[in-house]
């Protein structure tokens, strides 16, 4: 086995922190930039409207040509800001890819020279009257708008999508995280820079690099040239439910030609819980992997759908399992899915499974530390859910969980909603 | 015989090639990673319709669909196991492909390489099809047909092919329709699979933390030797001109998607290749890229969005540029892209311009040596156009300003310009 990651966290000013993941493993550097707030309906669409809007122009670089441009010179900067959602955490998220100095042709400092670039998107917007560019808004209001209606054309994704809003309703995590058309409608230039400048200075902030720098030299490039401020966050709690009062079933119509069938669960667990990777393990068996109970009995015996497999949110301790069956099997399908659940449930589980699944989830945890993207992923969840063991510990605990801790972990889901979306 | 060894020092990679005494091709591409992976693939897609052997007097041809049929089918075996089962004992993950040109086997691992290898080579030379198996893989296969008619960006792009052109077999679906795959039987598949499962026709990219003496074991131990074949494909002919200038389509979706195809002609000859990959790469950047004028100016007016896209794609039986968007009004973004053409044929770019374009196309490729799956599998596709994928910063780097001015001017016609829209249903 390779360990050739380190890992390490600091704390640059109160709330603001950087962590490091070093390694020689990539030709590139990538580093994120992560403003946490709550997910809220009152700002998720400022948020996502603003990722937007700085992408439009700097002081320096005041189109979007120039800026592109500048990016093209750095041997095609990847700068990017986009919203994510991580259980109740809005995250508004900078972030930038660059090939890595030693594969320049003139051996530039690249790196700082893009952090500078990123800075700029950050913290020096072009303004006029001390506010974002009008025409900047009134195009990136539209543009939103278009991506928000645009949701649908992904069938599945939007199946999930959906049973989330139906089964968290009255949660903040049914907020719809790139916005709403009816807010974004709304926003003025006015509004929005307020809502820029309230994140910038009071947001927490998660910076995150994988590459070949020093932890100490990352440090000091964050330091001298993202002047984030000492700020102090208020703890963002993500509601876990574990209980559900009554299972809320609703079907939606389209013309479609399969039928997406998405069933939601609560998992009893969050990602906050040291508990957590024995749901994992349990998730594994029963639909995670190629030899999962969903995967072998449900698609392949039964032949009754083409993909069926859950979709977890850690975070927020909830997960859905998504389906694309015939209509006509819809109720098959369904009886198959909890039958398989059932099963899990009453212990069910052949030491092959058993095993199987530990040996698949082992591997999983221990590909993340091969992408950067993955590296990234895996850390800003885990830091959201107060924890910093890396994949390797995570591949490491495995070992001694049992077939009675992952019967316990499936006792605990409950059943919340059924969706489908069907002709 | 031992390993050759090709090496491009300035990227730091190298990776060892042998003809293994079976027949097979195997490239090694060594990588400190934690993940190694392997793909094991054949010179067969969705393209190759029609065939014969050496052996054979008449072309075959197959319904739509077999190579993708055949794909799935090899996963399992005569004790109705599946590959994946196998797979799991040694931690293995696993999947496969098929495209135009040819089928892969893959599959990732951070622990026993070797087992899992042999998983790999075995289950893929060993086909078990019955009347009752291929029955049941009819159901599963036609709802991933039906799952696909639901997806505007492939019912969008499979109606630009099929505007673009008209007999090529590139315009059918790789999946086949439910009609098609319904004519298959296990006599088909095993003349498939006869026919193109031929180790001399396929290849082995190993990439990770393994040795190529490693893999030369387990391939001593997986593989006997294949008699060498020869496999005469026949492509339709298929004129110069496209099928349809506009063709639409109603979904459930919210704004028009669109695709947009120019059709090129493919390289004769397997040495030009990657040069015309890189030198329309450049072009596109250039003409279309997020720093074009053409970009920002119909950014700034509305008309397209950062969901607009254009790429070069090629094989040995097609070629073709692909400009794709989401937008109100399509027609008037063709028109856009044509005069862009027109205007651009008569001043071309700056040599500034050209470096800054060639500087993008060679940084881009650069994250492609991050992965060992993007390693793996991009490799065999240069394998089986007869390229090189450690060829391919160098060829970059020498592409000319000439060169992409010729380029345009030759194979950018605006009379070979197809159009796809897929509209939202009028409610």
């Amino acid at each position: 086995m390779i360990i050739n990651m380190i890992f390490e966290r600091i704390e640059l000013k109160k709330g603001v922190f950087v962590s490091v993941v070093k390694t020689d493993k990539f030709k590139t550097n990538l580093l994120t930039v992560n403003l946490l707030t709550p997910l809220s309906a009152d700002t998720a669409s400022l948020n996502s409207l603003l990722t937007d809007v700085l992408k439009r122009g700097t002081v320096n670089y005041p189109t979007m040509q120039s800026l592109n441009k500048k990016q093209d010179e750095l041997y095609s900067l990847g700068l990017g800001s986009y919203v994510q959602k991580r259980g109740e955490v809005q995250s508004v998220s900078f972030e930038l890819s660059a090939i890595d100095d030693a594969y320049t042709f003139d051996k530039i400092n690249l790196l700082e020279q893009a952090i500078e670039l990123l800075s700029e998107m950050i913290f020096s917007p072009l303004t006029e009257n001390g506010v974002f560019l009008a025409d900047y808004v009134t195009q990136e209001k539209k543009n939103l708008i278009d991506n928000i209606k645009a949701q649908i054309n992904n069938k599945t994704s939007y199946a999930i999508k959906r049973c989330h809003e139906i089964m968290c309703e009255g949660e903040p995590f049914a907020v719809n995280a790139t916005g709403e058309i009816s807010q974004v409608e709304k926003i003025t230039p006015e509004q929005l820079y307020a809502q820029y400048k309230k994140v910038l200075d009071t947001a927490s902030v998660e910076v995150l690099y994988v590459g070949d720098k020093e932890a100490s030299d990352i440090a000091a490039l964050i330091t001298k040239h993202l002047p984030f401020a000492d700020r102090k966050p208020l703890a963002i709690e993500t509601i876990v439910k574990t209980s559900v009062e009554k299972v809320k079933n609703q079907i939606e119509k389209m013309q479609i030609s399969q039928c997406k069938l998405s069933i939601g669960l609560r998992i009893g667990t969050s990602l906050k819980s040291k508990d957590y990777i024995k749901f994992a393990l349990f998730n594994e068996i029963f639909g995670g992997s190629t030899t999962s109970k969903l995967f072998i009995n449900v698609r392949e015996k039964k032949s009754l759908c083409y993909y069926c497999s859950p979709v977890v949110e850690g975070v927020k301790g909830v997960m859905v399992i998504a389906s694309g069956v015939d209509a006509k099997n819809k109720d098959v399908a369904y009886e198959a899915i909890l039958e398989q659940l059932e099963d899990v449930k009453n212990g069910v589980i052949s030491d092959n499974e058993f095993n199987d699944a530990k040996r698949s989830l082992e591997n999983a945890y221990r590909e993340i530390t091969d992408s950067p993207a993955s590296i990234c992923t895996w850390y800003l969840s885990r830091i959201i859910a107060g924890r910093t063991d890396s994949p390797e510990d995570a591949a490491e605990c495995l070992d001694v969980i049992t077939k009675q801790d992952v019967v316990s972990m499936a006792k605990r889901l409950v059943l919340d909603t059924i969706y489908s979306l069907e002709a | 015989m031992s390993f050759t060894i090709k090496e491009n020092a300035y990227l730091n990679e190298r990776y060892y090639y042998k003809k293994h005494k079976s027949g097979l091709p195997i490239y090694v591409f060594p990588k400190k990673h934690s993940t190694a992976f392997a793909v094991f693939g054949t010179k067969y897609g969705s393209t190759d319709a029609t065939f014969k052997t050496d052996e054979d007097a008449e072309f075959f041809t197959i319904p739509d669909g077999v190579a993708h049929f055949l794909e799935h089918k090899l996963f399992e075996d005569e004790n109705g196991d599946d590959a994946f089962v196998r797979y799991a004992k040694f931690g293995g993950s696993a999947n496969a492909f098929t495209s135009f040109v040819r089928t892969a086997y893959l599959f990732s691992c951070t622990n026993n390489f070797d087992e899992n290898l042999e998983v790999l080579l075995d289950f893929v030379t060993h086909p078990f099809f019955t009347e009752q198996t291929v029955k049941k893989e009819q159901g599963i296969i036609g709802e991933e047909i039906k799952m696909y008619e639901d997806n505007p960006g492939w019912r969008v792009f499979f109606n630009m092919l099929g505007a673009m052109y008209v007999n090529n077999t590139v315009r059918n679906d790789i999946a086949g329709t439910i009609e098609s795959i319904s004519q298959i039987t296990p006599e088909i598949l095993y003349k498939c699979y006869n026919t193109f499962y031929n180790l001399n026709n396929m290849a082995l990219c190993v990439c990770g933390d393994v040795t190529p003496e490693q893999v030369e074991i387990i391939c001593d131990k997986a593989l006997k030797e294949a008699e060498s074949i020869k496999i005469e494909r026949k492509y339709p002919e298929e004129p110069l001109h496209i099928n349809k200038e506009r063709v639409t389509l109603e979904l459930e979706i919210a704004q028009p998607i669109f695709n947009i195809g120019i059709k090129d002609v493919p390289v004769s000859n397997p040495d030009d290749f990657l040069k015309k990959e890189a030198v329309n790469e450049i072009i596109l950047q250039l003409m279309f890229g997020k720093s074009s004028n053409f970009y920002n100016h119909h950014y700034e007016s509305g008309l397209i969005n950062n969901k607009f896209a254009a790429s070069f794609e090629q094989a040995v039986n097609y070629a073709y540029v692909e400009v794709s968007g989401s937008c109100e009004n399509p027609d008037a973004v063709k028109d856009a892209v044509c005069e862009e053409i027109t205007l651009r044929k008569i001043k071309f770019f700056t040599e500034e311009e050209f470096e800054r374009a060639k500087r993008v196309v060679y940084a881009n490729n650069l994250h492609n040596f991050n992965s060992t799956e993007d390693i793996a599998t991009s490799f065999l596709s240069y394998i089986f156009t007869g390229t090189d994928i450690l060829d391919y910063p160098v060829i970059i780097s020498d592409v000319t300003y000439e060169d992409a001015k010729n380029t345009l001017l030759s194979s950018y016609d605006i009379n070979k310009c197809a159009l796809s829209i897929v509209f939202p249903k009028n409610k």
